[in-house]
C-alpha cells in the first residue's frame, strides 16, 4: 500500500487511528502490529508469509542469543547467514545465475545455462532483512537488556511506517518506544506536519521531476543535446532525493502520530562539500548501518591506510548491491567508494583549501554522474549519457525547453530551493525574531499544511500512477 | 512553554476531518457529486473470492479511487488549476495549451513538428514504390488519383504554439512532396498555403479540437473543384450552392475540450448550411467496414446529384478530415462515395471496381502518412 494513495489516506489511516486510540494502551502494540501486517499484505498477500516466517526465525535466533551461553556467537553468525541467504535467495539469485552463466559460457562452449528462477522480490526485503540483522546483532551486544518478546520483535520488524521503504530503524533505537511511549497532541500535530511535508515532496515534487526525468531518459541518448541531458539528470537527482526523503518524512510523521520517534534519514545531502559529507547526509540509516555492522567489524580505519581503503571498497560494493541486483548499482557503489578513498588519500585536504563553491560543485558533479550510473542500467548507455553531458552539443530539433512548462519550472525551482538551506534560513530568521511561536505564525503554518494536504489529494485523485522508487530495494 | 489550545488541537481536528469525512459520507450513503464519464469502466463493486484473495487489494484500490466522495470536484479543481494557474494542459500527453485559447494535440504530432519523425531516405523510397504500384493500377483503370494531405493544425497556427514547442526547419510533408514531385507532379494536393492565406480573415481550425472546421472544408472543396475542372474539362462540375454561416459563440465540443475537462471552455464557431442542396444521400453499396473500426456507421457515405448527367464519379478514401468537405463536394459531383477505412488508406480495389470512379481522392491528416504503406499496422 502506498502512503500516497486514496486507500491509505481515506481508509487505512483513519481506521487505524480510530482503532488504535480506542484500544486500551496495553493492547495498542497488537493493534498496530495487526494493521502493519494488513498494510504489508496489501502489496502481496504471499509476501506476508515470508515476512512472518522471517520474524519467527529471527525470534528463535534472538532467544538462543539471549541464553548468553557458549553458543551465543555461533547463533549470531548462523542468524546473520540465514538473513543473508534470505536476501540472496529473493533478491540476488537470478543475478548470480546470470553471471555464472556468462562465466560458464565463456569457458565452455557446450555450457548448459542454469535457468533463471524468477523469484518475485518481496516488498522492502532489503529494509526488513537489515533490521533483522541489526536486531540479532544488538541483542548479541546488549547483554544486560530486558528479555525481548515475540510481539516486540514482530512490531519492530513490521512497524508499517518504515516497513517497506525505511528508514532502517535499529532495534536499540526503538525497543524502548515499543515498550513505553507517550502520545501527545503536540507530537501528533508535528507528525501531521511531517507527514504532509513528505506527501508533498513525493506527490508534487518527486513525481513532477520524475515525469520530466522519465521523458528525457526514455529518449534515444543519441538524439539528446547537452542542455537536455543536464536537465534530465538534474530532474532525476531531485526526483530520487524528494521521492526517498519524502517517504522517510511520511514514515517519521506517521510514527509520531502513534507516539514513535523515528530517526532522521536525510539532512540536506545536496549541500555537501565532499563525498564523505554526502554519505553523512544521504540515507543516514543505511550508511550508519553499514558503518556499524560492516565497516567497524571489518576493522574500520584502525588497521592502516590500505586496510581502511579495502574496508571502504567492501562497504560501498555492498551499498551498491543493496540497492539492486544489477551491475549498474555495483558500479554506482564503487564509483562513490572510489571518490571516498580519493578524499581519504589526500584529495579532501586539497579540497578543503578551495573555495566552498568549488567544493560543492565537485561533490554535486560526482553525485549527479553517480545518479546516471544508478539510473541507466546498461553501463555503455550510461557512459553515452555522461559523454552527452560534457559534449556541449546543441541540437536544432531538440531543446531542453521542449521538456519544460510553467508547472515543471515552478516545481524545479521549489525543489532546488528546498534541497538547499533556503527555507531553513528563513525559519532561523523568524526563530531569531521569536515569530515562529506566535499564534498567528502557528495558525498560518497549520493552514499551509492543510492547503498542501489538499493539493496532494487533488493530485493523487487525478490518478497519476507513481510507483515509489525505493520499493525496488 | 505553554501551548495555546487552538494551536494544540486545530490541525489535528482538521486533518482528522479531512481523512474521515469522505469515507463517512460514502458509508452513510449521502448522495455525492455526479461522476463524469471517463474512457473506461468504473470499478463500482468488489468481488470477494477467498480463493483469489490476492486480487482483493488491487480491486479495493480501484474501487476506492473511483468512489472517492470528492473525486469529481477535485478532478475539476485539478483541471482548472493546471489550465488557469499554470497555463498548461492537465493532460499534456494528449493535448497542449497554446496561446489565446488555442489547444493542440501532443504526442506524435509534436514529434512530427520538431522533426523527430522525419522520413529517412529509405522511407521516402518506400513511398515512391508504393505509389508506383498504385499508379500502375490507376493508369490501367484509367482513373485519376490525388492525395490531399491535411496539415497539422500546429503548422497553420504555428504562431499560437506555446514557447516549449520547437518547430523543425524540415517539414516531412514538404520533403515527401519534393521526393515524389518528379515522378508524380500532380499527385499531392497540399492545402497548407491556402489555409495560411485564409486564417487571418477566417478561423480554419477549431480551437478546442484538432480538426479543421467547416470554413476550411469550404475552401478546400473549392480548391478540389478547381483542380478537377482543369483535369476534366469536358465534365460538368458544379459550383457549391450559396452557403449561409450560422455563428455559435458558445461552441464547446471537441477532442481538446474533452481532454481539458473544463465544461465552460468555448469558442466561436461557424457552421455551414447549404440553402438548396441538390445532392441526396443515396443507398449505400454496403461495403463491409473494417473489423474493429470505432465508427462503422461512418465507413461509407454515398451521395448522388440526380440533376447532373455529365458529372464526375468521385471516390474519397478519407479520415475524419474528410468530414468537413463532405457537405460541399457532394454538391459539385454527380456521385460521391466517401469511405472511412479506419486510417488505413488502402487502395481499396474491390470498392473501386464496383463503384468505377473517374477519380479517387485520398484525404487524410499528415500524422498518418505512414499508413499508406501496405504492411503498416
Amino acid at each position: 500500500m502506498l502512503f500516497n494513495s486514496i486507500v491509505f489516506l481515506f481508509s487505512f489511516l483513519p481506521l487505524l487511528l480510530a482503532v488504535y486510540y480506542l484500544t486500551p494502551k496495553k493492547y495498542r502494540n497488537y493493534t498496530i502490529l495487526l494493521f502493519s501486517f494488513i498494510f504489508y499484505a496489501w502489496g502481496g498477500v504471499s509476501y506476508t508469509l515470508i515476512l512472518i516466517g522471517s520474524i519467527l526465525v529471527n525470534y528463535l535466533f534472538v532467544k538462543q542469543i539471549e541464553k548468553n551461553n557458549a553458543y551465543k556467537k555461533s547463533w549470531l553468525i548462523i542468524g546473520l547467514i540465514v538473513n543473508i541467504l534470505i536476501i540472496v535467495l529473493f533478491k540476488y539469485l537470478d543475478f548470480l545465475i546470470e553471471n555464472i552463466n556468462i562465466v560458464g559460457a565463456s569457458f565452455k562452449t557446450d555450457y548448459t545455462a542454469i535457468p533463471f528462477k524468477h523469484i518475485v522480490l518481496p516488498l522492502g526485503i532489503s529494509f526488513f532483512t537489515f533490521q533483522q540483522m541489526s536486531l540479532i546483532w544488538d541483542v548479541y551486544r546488549n547483554e544486560n537488556t530486558e528479555k525481548t518478546t515475540l510481539s516486540n520483535i514482530a512490531l519492530y520488524i513490521s512497524l508499517f511506517p518504515q516497513l517497506i521503504a525505511g528508514p532502517i530503524v535499529r532495534y536499540n533505537d526503538i525497543v524502548g518506544q515499543i515498550k513505553h511511549r507517550v502520545s501527545t497532541f503536540l507530537l501528533f500535530r508535528s507528525g501531521i506536519q511531517r507527514f504532509v511535508l513528505g506527501l508533498f515532496k513525493k506527490v508534487i515534487i518527486a513525481n513532477t521531476c520524475g515525469e520530466l526525468a522519465d521523458t528525457i531518459f526514455s529518449s534515444s541518448f543519441n538524439s539528446l543535446d547537452s542542455p537536455t541531458a543536464w536537465l534530465g539528470i538534474i530532474a532525476y537527482s531531485l526526483q530520487i532525493y524528494f521521492d526517498f526523503s519524502g517517504y522517510s518524512d511520511m514514515a517519521i510523521g506517521l510514527g509520531r502520530m502513534f507516539g514513535f520517534r523515528i530517526l532522521e534519514n536525510f539532512n540536506f545531502p545536496y549541500i555537501s562539500k565532499s563525498i564523505q559529507e554526502f554519505w553523512r547526509r544521504w540515507h543516514i540509516s543505511l550508511s550508519t548501518w553499514f558503518r556499524d555492522y560492516v565497516y567497524i567489524p571489518l576493522g574500520g580505519n584502525r588497521n592502516g591506510a590500505y586496510r581502511t581503503y579495502f574496508n571502504l571498497i567492501i562497504v560501498f560494493l555492498l551499498t551498491g548491491m543493496w540497492h539492486g541486483a544489477t551491475w549498474s548499482f555495483v558500479i554506482w557503489g564503487l564509483f562513490h567508494g572510489f571518490f571516498l578513498i580519493m578524499e581519504r588519500i589526500g584529495f579532501k585536504a586539497v579540497l578543503d583549501r578551495l573555495p566552498k563553491a568549488i567544493q560543492w560543485f565537485y561533490t554535486i558533479l560526482v553525485v549527479m554522474i553517480g545518479w546516471v550510473l544508478f539510473r541507466v542500467e546498461a553501463f555503455s548507455e550510461a557512459l553515452e549519457y555522461i559523454i552527452k553531458l560534457f559534449s556541449f552539443e546543441k541540437s536544432k530539433n531538440i531543446s531542453f525547453l521542449t521538456y519544460l512548462d510553467n508547472e515543471r519550472i515552478l516545481v524545479l525551482l521549489l525543489a532546488l530551493l528546498s534541497s538547499s538551506l533556503f527555507f531553513v534560513k528563513i525559519k532561523t530568521f523568524l526563530d531569531n525574531r521569536k515569530l515562529t511561536q506566535t499564534i498567528v505564525f502557528q495558525s498560518l503554518l497549520d493552514i499551509g499544511v492543510v492547503v498542501l494536504l489538499l493539493i496532494c489529494i487533488v493530485y493523487i485523485n487525478s490518478g497519476s500512477y507513481s510507483p515509489f522508487i525505493y520499493f525496488r530495494f | 512553554m505553554k501551548v495555546n489550545k487552538l494551536i494544540k488541537y486545530q490541525l489535528t481536528i482538521v486533518f482528522l476531518l479531512i481523512i474521515i469525512v469522505p469515507s463517512l459520507l460514502n458509508i452513510t450513503g449521502v448522495e455525492g457529486f455526479e461522476r463524469k464519464d471517463e474512457n473506461r469502466t468504473f470499478n463500482d463493486s468488489i468481488t470477494i473470492n477467498l480463493n483469489e484473495l490476492i486480487n482483493l487489494p488491487g480491486q479495493y484500490d480501484a474501487f476506492s479511487n473511483d468512489n472517492f466522495f470528492f473525486r469529481t470536484p477535485m478532478l475539476d479543481f485539478f483541471h482548472r488549476m493546471k489550465f488557469t494557474v499554470f497555463n498548461i494542459s492537465p493532460h499534456p500527453e494528449k493535448a497542449i495549451k497554446g496561446k489565446d485559447g488555442w489547444l493542440f494535440k501532443s504526442g506524435r504530432e509534436i514529434n512530427i513538428l520538431n522533426g523527430k519523425s522525419d522520413f529517412s531516405p529509405e522511407v521516402l523510397d518506400s513511398f515512391k514504390n508504393e505509389w508506383k504500384e498504385r499508379m500502375r493500377y490507376f493508369k490501367d483503370a484509367d482513373i485519376k488519383v490525388f492525395w490531399v494531405i491535411a496539415p497539422l493544425k500546429h503548422r497553420i497556427y504555428y504562431d499560437k504554439l506555446p514557447y516549449n514547442v520547437i518547430v523543425s526547419e524540415t517539414n516531412r510533408t514538404e520533403v515527401l512532396k519534393e521526393h515524389l514531385k518528379r515522378d508524380y507532379p500532380n499527385l499531392i494536393i497540399d492545402p497548407s498555403a491556402l489555409l495560411k492565406a485564409k486564417k487571418d480573415s477566417n478561423r480554419v481550425y477549431y480551437q478546442l479540437d484538432n480538426h479543421w472546421n467547416d470554413k476550411a472544408g469550404y475552401f478546400i472543396s473549392n480548391l478540389l473543384i478547381q483542380k478537377l475542372r482543369i483535369e476534366f474539362p469536358t465534365k460538368d462540375i458544379l459550383e457549391i450552392p450559396p452557403v449561409t454561416w450560422q455563428i455559435d459563440e458558445n461552441f464547446s465540443q471537441g477532442f481538446h475540450h474533452r481532454v481539458m475537462g473544463i465544461d465552460e471552455l468555448k469558442e466561436r464557431n461557424e457552421t455551414a448550411t447549404i440553402k438548396n442542396p441538390q445532392a441526396q444521400e443515396a443507398k449505400k453499396f454496403g461495403f463491409k467496414s473494417i473489423e474493429g473500426f470505432a465508427y462503422p456507421w461512418d465507413y461509407e457515405n454515398r451521395f448522388i446529384n440526380k440533376e447532373l448527367k455529365n458529372g464526375l464519379r468521385v471516390l474519397f478514401i478519407r479520415d475524419s478530415f474528410g468530414k468537413a468537405i463532405r457537405p460541399f463536394i457532394k454538391e459539385a459531383f454527380q456521385e460521391s462515395l466517401l469511405i472511412f477505412d479506419a486510417w488505413q488508406f488502402k487502395l481499396n480495389a474491390p470498392i473501386i471496381e464496383e463503384f468505377k470512379p473517374d477519380v479517387v481522392i485520398y484525404i487524410g491528416l499528415e500524422t498518418n502518412i505512414e499508413n499508406f504503406f501496405k504492411d503498416y499496422k
